[in-house]
This record gives structure tokens, sequence and C-alpha cells, in this order.
């Protein structure tokens, strides 16, 4: 007979949450089931939490092999936003290292001058007729 | 060359004789002669001397002595050239022309140098078709080239500037020796390098790389560069730096054209793709303390040189964990944007608010600090953003999971219907089809949540969402839920899921009475066939021996560790699918492995449940239960400790009777060494060691033997008393035919007497005497009925003895 109790959706947490957070979230609804005649938020018992916590703490050793528990969330990525912003920050760009550009700017226009020259020189040769002997 | 004694004058050539080939027919006259007489045709009888004296008269004409120099000059006959009587200044510029036309520059050069200062108008020209060279080879050009300007030269000042000048000066003399059409196309060329802007590129890219680079620098600053990476990254870094500052460089550049100036680049422009070492070895610290930031890592990020932005990260990790914002290390614009949301917390709890201030909802980076609000409820979405904002979607997908951590099954179902139509990023739209299904399946909805699972499974999906389709598959069906986790198995990243799967997958198999499901037989023979351990091989090859025996038994021992589990998990394979293969192989096999590796408990723990399958088989009519029995003589013989003294008292004595039974319907029957071996051997060892065992344990333990006994030895007594009954009538029936033998038949009947008094006989008091000490109550009545039937035997035998 499949048990269809889900210990993490149980203690409202992220499936595969650690005890220590299973801990903090059955203390939570413990107090809450208090108030509320035995039963937690979800109308889960006092005993099923205690169930609940039972199985992440001792159960379930590895959840990453636990194929009888639904997971939920499934891809805890999904939900967190991704836009960047304060606590999110974006790459930082390197600044400029360098400092202005005109000595290099010279010395690549004189570099290509020259090839420039070298261009043109085969230009004319092509085209050049010697003078009568 | 026609040559005829008659003929006196050798200048001029009859028209209607074609000349000899003995000389090449191009050259003039005279260097036919000078060429025949250096090279006479072979075997002929010609005065070479006389031919060369020959050359003289001919040479008489100045224009056949200028065409004798110029084809010297091309046949390289210096002592021709020297010999020409043509004046030095003549001889000069036929040599600088020649070197001019062939391309010899360096001779250009000297036959140059050898011109007059003046005259020579022309001489200038004969160096513009080597520009190139004579730039490469200035220093030595230089004098020569000012002379073409002394000599007033026709465009000799153009030539020597063009040819030596500084490049700008000689592009713009170089552009006046061109025609003025050609002229025309370089102009815009040289307006580009004068202004720095809009250079063309050059006609010809090879060995113009400055230019090309310079070409595109200078082209419209609103061109785009990233594909032409590889063309400016020459430039030099200030270059590069202003392409990047200028927004023509950005973070979709070709990087990987960028050789070495690679990593500085992707620093600037996408330092997020760059390694560590990367960062290390371009100081690009801030990108390194951000990533410090982002991975909370505050003992690297605390370590790091204090730059502004390392102190700014370093803050801001401190606010993170819960410290107050330090306006002396935060930027001000995050320390602005920090002081946001305590105010909005507070509305939202104080219930004074319901959506995010716009300042907050800008700054993606902060919802997260609204999350558990979000998940209550508390927090709702703006109405007045598009339901698809992503500020709205996200909301309402943690709100979807704190309905399912309500238990609010239905509303979390209406919840997460609403919301996937909006979700247009795939792994949002798979998390809430995910979440509604769990939903969905706690209603009993099962089929309706592998639905949209299914749909969800379809494009990219997590291995999460794999392990919860099959979860709620096996619900719906179990031949379902197999194929799901049989993917899973095949997509799993790590053994551990691939074997929690594959056993999840077998044991959903196990309680669905189904046929075995072929697709596992690959994922089981692939984990038979490289099994991770001996604990795992034997886990899985449990039930392949069981499931799939014939498949199993063609499988490759993997050797090693996995030889004994290997050999006994086959030969469980063997006796259940090989007719021809028994229990008496099976056992062998188990003991054959235990005297390789001992007792160890993946051996022991199969043993076990062997022989208590054997112990359950012999409880059955006696004579039925052979290939059990066959086990046990096995065991008997070849391994008698594995059974433990218990094992031993009840089955050896069990084998024995089925034995037993089984040779009396052929009317033979046990051995005494099998009487001993199965029957009179345990009875005596367990009345040896009877008091060991509680007093029910002891009586149940008597009670077999005993029933054994009394089974072995009536079916033995019946077996025999008419085996040898029908020999002794036998001989009886001869002897009353065949008198003349009647000594040596009655012989024979004696010995026949004598030999059941001295084995049958024994063997049987040897039941009735063990039967009797093992004192069974329960089979007193059995005891005396077998005491009677073998007094009875004996009482016959000693009748007919007598008589």
């Amino acid at each position: 007979m499949a048990d269809d109790r889900n210990p993490y959706v149980m203690l409202g947490i992220p499936f595969g949450a650690v005890r220590d957070v299973a801990t903090r979230a059955f203390a939570k609804r413990a107090r809450g089931a208090r108030r509320q005649r035995g039963v937690a938020p979800g109308g889960v018992p006092l005993t099923e939490l205690t169930w609940a916590l039972n199985q992440v703490e001792e159960n379930i050793r590895d959840p990453r092999t636990a194929l009888h528990v639904f997971r939920v969330p499934a891809d805890p990525w999904a939900l967190e936003p991704r836009a960047e912003g304060v606590l999110r920050p974006g790459p930082e760009r390197l600044s400029r290292q360098s400092g202005p550009s005109d000595e290099s700017w010279s010395r690549l226009l004189d570099a290509a001058r020259v090839e420039a020259l070298h261009q043109i020189h085969q230009h004319i040769a092509a085209g050049a007729q010697l003078p009568a002997r | 060359m026609h040559y005829a004694a008659k003929e006196k004058d050798l200048t001029r050539i009859p028209r209607q004789t074609p000349p000899s080939a003995v000389a090449p027919v191009q050259f003039s006259p005279a260097t036919r002669l000078l060429h025949v007489a250096g090279q006479p045709p072979k075997g002929a009888q010609w005065n070479v001397e006389w031919l060369r004296q020959q050359v003289s008269p001919l040479c008489q004409d100045l224009r056949a002595l200028r065409r004798l120099f110029d084809e010297s000059l091309t046949l390289g006959w210096q002592h021709i050239l020297e010999w020409a009587p043509l004046s030095h200044s003549e001889k000069a510029w036929r040599t600088a022309h020649h070197a001019a036309a062939t391309g010899d520059v360096p001779r250009l050069r000297t036959a140059l140098a050898s011109l007059p200062p003046q005259g020579y108008a022309d001489r200038a020209l004969l160096v513009t078709p080597h520009l190139a060279a004579v730039r490469a080879d200035g220093d030595a050009w230089r004098p020569v080239a000012q002379t073409l300007v002394s000599s007033q030269a026709d465009r000799g000042l153009e030539v020597l500037v063009a040819a030596l000048g500084a490049p700008a000066k000689a592009l713009e003399n170089a552009a006046r020796l061109l025609p003025d059409a050609a002229a025309g196309t370089w102009q815009p060329v040289l307006d580009g390098f004068d202004s720095g802007r809009r250079i063309p590129p050059p006609p010809k890219a090879e060995g113009a790389a400055h230019w090309l680079a310079a070409s595109l620098i200078s082209s419209d600053t609103e061109t785009n560069l990233d594909a032409r990476v590889a063309q400016v990254v020459g430039a030099g870094t200030a270059l590069l730096d202003d392409l990047v500052d200028a927004g023509r460089l950005t973070g979709a550049a070709a990087f990987d054209q960028a050789g070495e100036a690679r990593p500085y680049l992707q620093a600037r422009l996408a330092p997020e793709r760059l390694t560590p070492d990367e960062l290390r070895a371009v100081g690009h610290v801030d990108e390194f303390a951000r990533r410090c930031f982002l991975a909370r890592d505050r003992a690297t990020l605390f370590g790091l040189d204090p730059t502004p932005r390392v102190r700014h990260y370093q803050a801001l990790l401190d606010v993170v964990e819960g410290a107050t914002p330090d306006p002396e290390r935060l930027d001000a614009a995050t320390l602005a944007t920090l002081a946001l949301p305590d105010q909005a917390l507070a509305a939202l709890k104080a219930g004074e608010a319901r959506t995010l201030p716009p300042a907050v909802a800008a700054d993606g980076s902060l919802w997260p600090l609204f999350s558990e609000l979000a998940i209550t409820g508390q927090l709702l979405p703006d109405a007045s953003r598009p339901a698809d904002h992503p500020l709205n979607t996200w909301i309402a997908l943690k709100r979807l999971l704190g309905l399912l951590w309500e238990g609010r099954w239905s509303d979390a179902v209406d919840h997460g219907q609403q919301l996937m139509p909006h979700l247009t990023d795939e792994r949002m739209r798979d998390e809430a089809a995910n979440l509604t299904a769990f939903a969905l399946d706690q209603l009993g909805r099962s089929q309706e949540a592998l639905s949209l699972l299914r749909d969800a499974l379809s494009g990219l999906y997590t291995e999460n969402l794999l392990v919860n389709a099959s979860l709620i598959a096996g619900k719906v069906s179990p031949d379902v839920g197999v194929r799901y986790l049989a993917r899973l198995v095949d997509e799993a990243p790590t053994e551990d899921l691939q074997r929690a799967a594959l056993w999840r997958a077998l044991d959903l198999w196990s309680g669905s009475g189904e046929p075995f499901p072929q697709v596992l037989i690959p994922i089981i023979q692939r984990f038979l066939a490289h099994p991770a351990s001996v604990a795992d091989y034997l886990s899985t090859a449990d039930i392949a021996a069981v499931a799939i025996p014939a498949e199993m038994v063609h499988l490759p021992n993997p050797g090693g560790e996995f030889d004994g589990p290997y050999r006994i998990m086959t030969a469980a394979a063997r006796f259940r699918c090989e007719a021809t293969y028994l229990l008496s192989h099976l056992a062998a096999e188990y003991i054959a492995v235990h005297k390789q590796v001992g007792r160890p408990d993946w051996w022991n723990d199969r043993w076990k449940e062997w022989v208590e399958r054997v112990e359950d088989s012999v409880f059955v009519d006696f004579g039925e239960a052979l290939g059990s029995a066959v086990f046990i003589d096995t065991v008997l013989e070849q391994a008698p400790a594995l059974f433990t003294p218990r094992q031993r008292f009840v089955l050896a004595p069990q084998a024995g009777a089925h034995l037993a039974a089984n040779a009396a319907k052929q009317e033979e029957w046990l051995t005494d060494q099998a009487f001993q071996k199965f029957l009179f051997g345990p009875a005596d060892a367990f009345l040896g060691v009877r008091g060991q065992f509680s007093a029910d344990e002891a009586a149940y333990l008597a009670r077999n033997l005993s029933t054994c006994l009394l089974q072995a030895g009536f079916r033995s007594l019946g077996a025999m008393r008419d085996s040898y009954a029908d020999r002794y009538n036998t001989l009886g029936a001869r002897l009353r035919q065949d008198p003349e033998n009647r000594f040596s038949l009655l012989l024979q009947q004696q010995q026949i007497l004598e030999r059941i008094v001295a084995g049958p006989l024994v063997l049987l008091d040897g039941c009735l005497q063990r039967l009797r000490r093992l004192g069974s109550p329960e089979k007193e009545e059995g005891i005396r009925s077998l005491a009677q039937g073998v007094a009875e035997w004996r009482s016959e035998v000693d009748r007919l003895s007598r008589n």
C-alpha cells in the first residue's frame, strides 16, 4: 500500500531540506498546532507532523535516491527570480587600464601608410612605361 | 646564318634564303656571328677567328653596334660591353635601361650612378617600376636618387620622395606618379590617412593588417566590430579600449579571435566568462569579489586586496548576513536601494500594503526578501502590471507552493491552472505543472497529474521532474511507472540514483503481477555486466535470476570479487530455466564456491534460503521429493558441515526415507551405507546430543527420525522380503523340476536364508533398535508393527532353515 504522505510538504519545507530546517519547521508548525487543538496548518495533526519530522531526520537518509517521495519543488531554480540587482550584482567589468590612444593611433597610421605605400608602389609598377632607349 | 664564298657583302642576307638555325634567330647578325664563333656546331670545320673578324665591319654601322651592345647585356657578354666602341654615358644609359626592363635593381642603381650629372632627362622614369625595391634598399639608393633631382630629370623629385620619403609624403608623391584616373582612386586613401577618419580598406588585404585595422577603427563610429576582433586586436590596448568605451566592441565579440588580448578584452566586456586564474592574471579582483559575494564565500572575499569594489562586496555580504548597511563601504546607489525593503516588509506584514513598491519591484534581486510573504499570500501580484510580468509570475508561483504547504489541494489546482498559461519561461512552466500535479495526485486525480507531468517532460526537464513522473505513473499503472523509471535509470546523473530507480522499478513490477517489463532487461544486463559492488550485484541478480533467468545465464562473469556471486546466481538462474539442471547441480556449485570463498554473508544468506526451501519441500509423500533428497545427499557427501546438526537430523533421514520409498517402487532398497548415511548415522548422532535440544525440539527431531526410520524400514522390509522370496521360491520351483541338481539348489536356498539373516534382518533390527531408543511415543504402534513384520520374516527364515 503506497503512502501518499509527503513529509517535506507536511512540514512546509522544500524537498531535500536538511534536518535543521526540518526541525525549525516542525517547531513552528507544532506551535501553531497547539493553538489549533493539535492540528497544524494544512490540517495536519501533530502526530503526523512528528512522523514527518522523523522521516526527514531519520528515514530519508539520501533524498536524492528517495524515489518514493514527490519532489516539491522539483526545480528550486525556477522559484527564484534571476534578475540582477543590488543583491545579485551583474558582472564587474574591468575599467580601462590604458591611457590615451593618440600615440597608438599615430603608430598604427604610420604602419598603415607604409603598407599603403607598398600597394601604391605596386600599382605604379603595374602601369609604368620605360622611356625610349 | 647564311654564308657562301662568292658572296662578298656579309651584312646583307638574301631575302630568299632563310637564316640558319645554328644561332638564335632573334639576334642581330653580329651577335649571331659571335654566338656561333663561341659555340660552333659539332663537327663543323668553321674558321672561328675569321668569323669573329667579320663582326668589326658589321659594327661600323652604329645601329648594329648598339644592337650588339644591347644583346650583349642580355647575354652577359661582358667583354663585348667593354669592347663596344660607344661612349661611357651611352653604355651607362643602355645598361640602366636594360636593368630597369629586366628588374635588375642593383644594376639599375649602378648604371644610374654612372650617368653624367646632366642630361638623360628620362632617367627617373627608369626607377618608377621599382619604387618598392628602392625603398627597401633606401640607404644604398639615396645618393643615386638625389642625382635624379640634381640632374633635373623629369619627375625626379616625385620619384625621390615617393621612393624614400616619409610615409605620408611618399604616398602623396607616389600618387602623382600615377595617371590621373588611377591617382583619383588613391585620393580617398590619402585623405583618410591625413584626417584619420574613414580610411578606405586596402585593395589587397595581404600585407595590409595595420591598414585594415586603421580602416576599421576609423570607419563610422556606429559600426560594431564584434565580428572583426581578429582584424583590430593588433592595434594595441589603448585603441581596443577606445572601441570598448565607444560600444563598438561588446560582450558578443569574437573573443576567441583575440589571441593574447582575450583575457583583458573579456575582463572589460564579459568578465563572467573568465576563469578565476584568468581573472587573477588580468588583475581583475573586483569581479572575483563579486563571485565570492554570490557564493557567500566570506573567507576568500575578506582576504582580497581591499579595492573600493571589494570593500563594497564585503559590506554587502555583511548586510546579507544581517548587518546594518555600512555607508562607508557600500556604494551610494546600493545603499539607497537597500533602504527600500525594510519599509516595504513592515508595510506588508502590517497589512498596510499588499504589493511591492515600484522601487523594490524594479530590483529583482530584492524579491527573495519577500519570498515568505509571497508563499503565505501576504504579498499579491501587482494588478497594474500584466499577469505575465516576471514579478507577478514569481509571486504566483511562490503562492502555488504555499498552497501545497497549507494542504489546500483544490485551491492549488485552480491556482496552478490559472497561472500556467501566463508562464513563458519553460522552467517556471514545468515547475508550475509539477506543483499542480502534486495537488492533483493528492486529490486522487493521478491520471491528470501524470498528463501534466508528461507535458512538462517534453523539452528540457530536471531529473526531479522525471522522478515525480515515474512516481505518479507507478500509481496510474505499474507498467507505465516502470517505463518512466527505466528512463530515469538511463538519464540519472549518478549511479546511486540509477540503482535506486532500477530497484524501485523492480519493486513496482514485483507487486504488479504483470509480465516482466522488457524495457528493464537491457538495464539489468548492463548493471550485472558492470556491477558497482557485490551487494548491488546480488540485489539485482536475485531478481534477475527469478525474472529473467534465461538472460541471466548468458551474462558474462565480471570476475574478481564478483566471481562467486556470479556463479551462485547463475546456478540459481540455470536451475530455474534448464530442465536438466537439478538441485544437486545447484548444491554442487554452492559447495564449490564455498570452498573457494568460505561463508561470507552473501553466500550464507542465499545458502540458508535454499536449505529452507529444500526443508519445506521434503514434507510431502515419501518418494515424491527426490530432487530435494539428491540435494541433501550431495551436501552430505561433499560438505556435510554446511548442515547444522538440526538440519542434518531433519533432512538426512527425510532424504533417506524418500530414496527408500522410491527404491521400493522398483522392488529395491537402500544399501547398508545409505542406511548409515541417511538414517542410522543421524539417529545415533542425535541420540548422543539429544540433551542439547529443548524438549519440544528434541521430541520433534525424534519424531522425524522415527518417521523416516519406519518408512525406510517398512519400504525396505517389503521390498527385501518380496525380492528374497521370489529368488527362494524360484529355486524351489526348479527343485521340483530338476531333481538331478537338488543338492545344489538346496544349497543356494540355504545361502539365501543365511544372507537374509546376515543382511536385511540385521538392517531391520538396526532400525528397530534405534526406533526404540528414540522412543517417540507417537510411533509406538508403527514400531510394533515393524517389529512384528521383522519377527514374522525371521520366523519364516528359521522355519525354512530347519526344513
